[in-house]
């Protein structure tokens, strides 16, 4: 991978953060921020610095589920132009249409692929919308 | 009735009195009364009978209203109860899938942290130990979407995902990049012949991925040795593919069960695993594109899989219709 991108992750499933660390270590990437949870999201959001180049939002946590999280960054003057992806195990047809509905960057199903997961980040910052859905 | 009457006397006596023959109390005349009277008297016991058996007949009739009123409900509540069983049944189906990704995104990528030795070194013994884990958990993973897919496709509720101008050669390159992995210790040759002028085309860019990783896989999977060829070519308004192999191929009498669902064919069934719903999957997500799919084969020799999808965009109204969004989310 090339951009090394400064990433903030929202997900409340303790296995699924490790995954990410794991890849944040094996892909070196400089900047990975996690959330366990949505409380004061926004706020939190917009305080993390540097900016994120990149959202993933988890669908399925509390108080704020994934769909009220972008839609909350949308409306943030910080957050314009940042990609935002759901990172989902939902992914059964309707849900997808759910998330490309709300306006959804792009969807990578879980199970993720560590191994092409550099090249994914890559197309994503260069403004490609990324549905990866069988992986 | 007595009108009734009247008219039957009327016209009974046309007839056989002439005008101007008629006498006040003749033999004749008498006798013809006596006739009538009988007459009229079977008459109004016809016509009692017949009110009777109107009477009976309504209420028959009545019976049958009030029987067709509670069928009609009872109808009625089973298409209730029907549309909610659905409802309940899309919920699981999508919280299994939920519920079963999650942890294998754990055991996927756990085990491919430790492979790749970046928590310490692995011999190769181990490493290719780990690597059989991920393959077997991959393998999992596309028997769960299967399962799924297969489901949603029976209950009609197969979406697609559709975008214009999709390139395909991307996607056959992809393809064939996964398909390297499937041959194992084979020594198959795989290879992809893409026409130059193949057009750009509406469909959904996953779900085609997905047709032909089917085909591709179950080519490899029924084939020692030999080749395995992927040709995409246009012909006349559609892009039609072909995968052909040198494998065990497909008993005629086996043929039609291959795009059967939940029907593996003996030869299948000793090759063992899958589900076997690869190939009824992807016909119904050709079909869903507005194409179609079939297979030639010749026992010992291989087999070839056609997709023919539709080159230019798809008539909207053929396809399956979208089902309406529902607000908010499960957990």
């Amino acid at each position: 991978m090339n951009s090394q991108p400064n990433i903030l992750y929202v997900e409340d499933e303790p296995r699924s953060r490790t995954v990410m660390e794991m890849v944040a270590t094996y892909l070196e990437l400089p900047g990975m921020t996690i959330f366990e949870d949505s409380t004061d999201f926004l706020a939190r959001a917009e305080a993390v610095e540097p900016r994120p180049d990149l959202v993933l939002l988890d669908i399925h946590l509390k108080p704020h589920n994934g769909f009220e999280m972008l839609s909350m960054l949308r409306q943030s003057p910080r957050f314009q132009g940042v990609p935002i992806v759901a990172m989902t195990a939902s992914v059964m047809n309707e849900e997808v249409d759910q998330l490309r509905t709300a306006g959804f960057d792009g969807c990578l199903a879980k199970p993720i692929d560590m191994m092409t997961f550099g090249d994914t980040l890559d197309l994503i910052v260069r403004g490609e919308n990324v549905w990866r859905i069988f992986s | 009735m007595d009108m009734n009457l009247a008219d039957v006397k009327t016209i009974e006596s046309q007839p056989s009195v002439p005008p101007g023959t008629q006498k006040g109390s003749s033999p004749d005349s008498e006798s013809e009364i006596a006739r009538l009277r009988t007459q009229v008297e079977s008459l109004e016991k016809e016509v009692t009978r017949l009110k009777t058996q109107i009477e009976d007949d309504a209420i028959e009739l009545q019976a049958t209203v009030d029987e067709f009123v509670l069928a009609k409900s009872e109808v009625e509540r089973a298409k209730a109860d029907l549309e909610r069983a659905n409802q309940v049944k899309s919920a699981f189906l999508a919280s299994m899938s939920h519920e079963l990704r999650t942890p294998l995104n754990a055991i996927i990528n756990f085990t491919r942290f430790v492979a790749l030795g970046v928590q310490g070194p692995v011999n190769e013994k181990q490493a290719s130990t780990l690597n059989e884990v991920i393959d077997s958990s991959r393998h999992l993973l596309t028997l769960i979407n299967d399962v799924l897919d297969m489901s949603k496709i029976e209950s009609g509720s197969l979406n697609l995902l559709f975008d214009d101008n999709v390139d395909l050669k991307p996607i056959v390159e992809s393809v064939m990049s996964t398909a390297k992995g499937l041959t194992g210790e084979k020594s198959i040759e795989l290879r992809a012949k893409i026409a130059d002028d193949l057009p750009a085309i509406r469909a959904d860019r996953q779900r085609v991925f997905q047709i032909l990783l089917n085909i591709m896989s179950n080519a490899c999977k029924f084939t020692e040795k030999g080749h395995v060829e992927l040709r995409a070519n246009r012909q006349g308004d559609e892009v039609v593919f072909v995968i052909e192999d040198t494998g065990v191929g497909i008993e005629p009498e086996d043929q039609a069960a291959v795009f059967e669902a939940f029907r593996q064919t003996a030869s299948g069934l000793r090759q063992g695993g899958g589900t076997g719903l690869g190939m009824p999957i992807s016909r119904s997500l050709a079909e869903a594109h507005g194409g179609r799919m079939w297979l030639e084969s010749e026992p010992k020799k291989g087999s070839r899989f056609y997709v023919a999808l539709p080159a230019q965009p798809p008539d909207q109204a053929k396809l399956p219709v979208t089902r309406m969004l529902k607000g908010g989310s499960h957990e």
